[in-house]
């Protein structure tokens, strides 16, 4: 199976074209606002992953599942792949997240089904 | 003399000398003055995707059946110079040099596939979207992303400190 190398959600990525370098634009920790109902217009989800030996040509379903505060059932976006070369990254972008309640928004990476990181956003309404 | 003449030239050909063993040619290719020379050209866009494919097309029009390829090593040279880029031309000049089989471009070809293995350790991205439909203006705020800390006082001292230096 793969290994997470990391994984961290962001407003932004660039990936540079020649040198394949990475950037992550303004890693999301909280967000404020003073009313509810609040949109997010872009987040980004990055997850690396490392290949192992045992990997071979298997394919890989990779989950991203997103807990907005106050919703019961989660918002889940799935991607399969293959290790084709020794790191694979999977930039998930999310476009007009909504959020409704103050709470915290979780979001979590899954590996075949199997939870293997999160990351949590603190959404606060501020007077 | 340009870079991309530097390396067809006679003088370049016979400083890396007679045919080395495959990883001996990569590893003395990557140290040579001409391959640093093309890395820091093309990085830099001096020289673009469209220059190198027409220098490659150049070159290969003095491809003869059952004759050694003249610049068999300057092939090599520019497979060894873009192989840790993640370029469109990188990927195809690497792969599909390595997918050849042809007796006149030995050492370019061998230099390919040691190049082409090199790559695997470069990361593949995967780019997915996922939209939600766009709710009406009004019923949405505006967020802020601050983070708590970055209001804090000390911060603002320090930011006071330099309005007023």
């Amino acid at each position: 199976m793969p290994k997470l190398e990391y994984f961290v959600v962001s407003e932004g990525i660039s990936v540079d074209v020649l040198t394949n370098r990475i950037s992550l634009f303004n890693v999301i920790e909280g967000v404020q606002s003073k009313e509810l109902p609040i949109l997010l217009p872009q987040i980004v989800a990055t997850s690396t992953w490392n290949k192992e030996p045992s990997d071979g040509d298997n394919d890989y379903q990779t989950s991203l599942r997103i807990y907005p505060p106050g919703e019961e059932r989660p918002k889940e976006f799935a991607i399969n792949f293959r290790m084709e070369q020794d790191r694979h990254r999977i930039h998930q972008t999310i476009i007009n997240l909504q959020i409704t309640q103050p709470g915290e928004l979780i979001l979590e990476v899954l590996l075949n089904g199997k939870h293997i990181a999160s990351h949590t956003v603190s959404v606060k309404k501020i007077d | 003399m340009n870079i991309l003449d530097k390396i067809k030239s006679d003088d370049f050909l016979l400083s890396v000398g007679f045919e080395l063993p495959p990883a001996a040619l990569h590893k003395v290719l990557s140290r040579t003055s001409e391959c640093a020379e093309l890395v820091d050209a093309y990085k830099s866009g001096v020289l673009t995707d469209t220059t190198l494919r027409s220098f490659v097309q150049q070159l290969l029009k003095n491809f003869r059946p059952a004759e050694k390829f003249p610049y068999d090593i300057t092939l090599a040279l520019l497979a060894v110079s873009v192989e840790s880029f993640s370029s469109r031309f990188a990927e195809e000049f690497i792969r599909d040099l390595s997918q050849l089989d042809l007796a006149e471009l030995t050492s370019c070809i061998k230099v390919a596939k040691l190049c082409l293995a090199g790559r695997e350790r470069l990361a593949k991205n995967e780019y997915r979207q996922f939209i939600f439909p766009s709710p009406p203006n009004n019923n949405y705020r505006e967020v802020h992303r601050v983070p708590e800390t970055v209001k804090d006082s000390h911060f603002e001292n320090k930011y006071s400190d330099l309005v007023t230096a």
